[in-house]
């Protein structure tokens, strides 16, 4: 019962942290566009985190137990390697993907337990992960292309137009990755009443208290496009880990959304976009998984 | 319940609403272009009331120039236009400062003129040249209005060119006075050469500043619709 608590209460800090620092790539752009307050953008955000746990999350919940045992003390290690992982990540600001983390370390815990994993699912999320940042990149370059093609008239009309659809994809943006990320931390809590009240209060902690810089930082950075580039990048991640959470694929959001971003910037005319931050992330798309795998395999 | 505040915000489009009230520099712009119009015309005639009209209308425009500014960085531009508006403010301003100068400029070359017993023939010419100038720069004025209000791009793009094709011409004007200038540089004063040549060349920048707000105009068009 001990450990039970002790995991409620990591997936409660972990949660915190990953809606503080996702809350940006979900509603970034329409905060720092101006189209929503900051406070408008923090409740859209927090609140398709919580949708998306509540009514998708359930997709994602016996995927982590097709990896690693069903076991409290194995859950409460992934949970807290994870959590020092995400903070060191944090402090060292270093890109960690969680969802990552969490699926590499379950490996390794499962390889020192002798647990005989699922490996073809083991396989399919791989392959997912390959997969979704070269689909990401193919659509959001190939629909930037069409839509830069679209010959524009009524510039306000088009502007009212994109708006108002990016209040809708940034919602839901918050809602995918509400299903996917957040509804992998719940599968660890199996899912109780319990879990998701905890894990839908620390969402919205989270997002008031710790996504003001980020937030900041990457409304005012990463979202310098277009309203049209933005919402490309949004429909095209949010997508792709929409169709993963049906899949009940485990999938990283920040993996399609920097793709699609990435995608947007190859597909203007002038290339004046820096390309090494991208290769950065995808360097640690690699080393995430594998470090978790490590240390799950070295401190069971 | 439909949040009405909401709505509003995400309807009204920001950036619009801030090229709309830039409208009010124009009646400013034309305003000093035609004092200044009638300055060049008749000299000689008391200049003191006109050049208080244009000061005041400077005055005016640095009000509106302060409160634009507040607006755009308060909230009502996203952070990927604010350079763009905050530019477009400037040059904008920048009509009205050049109007004021080219004003300030007059009256003290009236007064050394008459101290020195000039006569103004030699001048007069270049002022004739300086009204067409001007004339030019109203309607390019109007032209920049006419592209505030505009929702077409098609039509945007049109009134670029047609007011690029204006400063073309005034690159011409401007050209023709300068070689007239040197041509009989021989026969004026160091303080009339120094005088027509900076105003020659102030009353480009007007055409010059007309040309980079209907380039910023088009630019923020573009940006927000595609």
């Amino acid at each position: 019962m001990i450990l039970y608590y002790i995991s409620i209460f990591l997936i409660a800090l972990l949660s915190m942290i990953v809606s503080g620092n996702n809350l940006s790539a979900a509603v970034g752009t329409v905060v720092g566009s101006r189209i929503v307050s900051r406070w408008f953008g923090l409740l859209l955000g927090a609140g398709g985190f919580s949708l998306g746990l509540i009514i998708e999350g359930r997709f994602l919940s016996d995927s982590i137990f097709r990896i690693m045992p069903d076991v409290p003390y194995y859950i409460v290690v992934v949970l807290f390697i994870s959590f020092i992982l995400f903070a060191l990540a944090t402090f060292f600001r270093v890109p960690l993907s969680l969802t990552m983390a969490i699926v590499g370390i379950s490996i390794g815990i499962s390889l020192r337990a002798g647990f005989s994993m699922d490996l073809s699912y083991v396989y399919f999320v791989i392959s997912a992960w390959v997969l979704a940042p070269i689909l990401s990149i193919f659509f959001s370059f190939y629909l930037n292309r069409k839509i830069s093609s679209i010959n524009v008239n009524n510039a306000w009309k088009a502007a009212r137009i994109y708006k108002i659809l990016l209040v809708i994809i940034s919602f839901l943006t918050a809602f995918t990755l509400g299903a996917n990320t957040f509804g992998l931390l719940a599968s660890l809590g199996h899912d109780t009443l319990f879990t998701l009240g905890i894990m839908i209060l620390s969402i919205f902690i989270g997002a008031i208290f710790l996504s003001g810089g980020v937030i900041k930082r990457v409304s005012q950075d990463i979202y310098g496009m277009r309203y049209a580039n933005a919402f490309i990048s949004l429909l095209v991640s949010s997508a792709l880990v929409e169709a993963a959470t049906f899949f009940s694929l485990p999938l990283s959001n920040t993996q399609t959304l920097t793709s699609s971003v990435f995608g947007s910037g190859l597909s203007y005319n002038t290339k004046a976009m820096i390309s090494r931050p991208f290769f950065q992330v995808v360097a640690m798309w690699i080393i995430s998984p594998l470090f978790g795998m490590l240390v799950g395999f070295l401190l069971v | 319940m439909v949040n009405y505040h909401f709505l509003k915000k995400i309807m009204v489009i920001g950036e619009r609403q801030s090229l709309l009230s830039m409208q009010s520099y124009m009646n400013l712009a034309i305003e000093n272009s035609n004092i200044l119009i009638s300055i060049f015309q008749k000299p000689e005639d008391p200049l003191d009331d006109m050049i208080r009209k244009v000061s005041e209308n400077e005055k005016k425009a640095d009000d509106i120039t302060l409160e634009l500014k507040r607006n755009v960085t308060s909230g009502a531009i996203g952070s990927t236009l604010m350079d763009n508006f905050l530019n477009l403010i400037e040059k904008f301003d920048d009509i009205i400062d050049r109007t004021y100068w080219i004003s300030r400029e007059m009256s003290r070359t009236k007064d050394s003129l008459i101290a020195n017993s000039f006569h103004m023939e030699p001048v007069s010419n270049f002022y004739a040249s300086f009204c067409a100038i001007l004339e030019i720069n109203i309607e390019a004025v109007k032209l920049v209005d006419r592209m505030l209000q505009v929702s077409d791009v098609a039509e945007a793009k049109q009134i670029r060119k047609e007011i690029e094709k204006m400063e073309e011409d005034v690159d011409e004007i401007k050209d023709g006075i300068i070689d007239r200038l040197y041509r009989i540089s021989e026969s004026i004063s160091y303080l009339t050469f120094n005088h027509i040549n900076s105003v020659v060349h102030t009353l480009d920048d007007l055409l010059d500043d007309c040309e980079d707000i209907s380039d910023l105009i088009l630019n923020t068009m573009m940006s927000v619709s595609r």
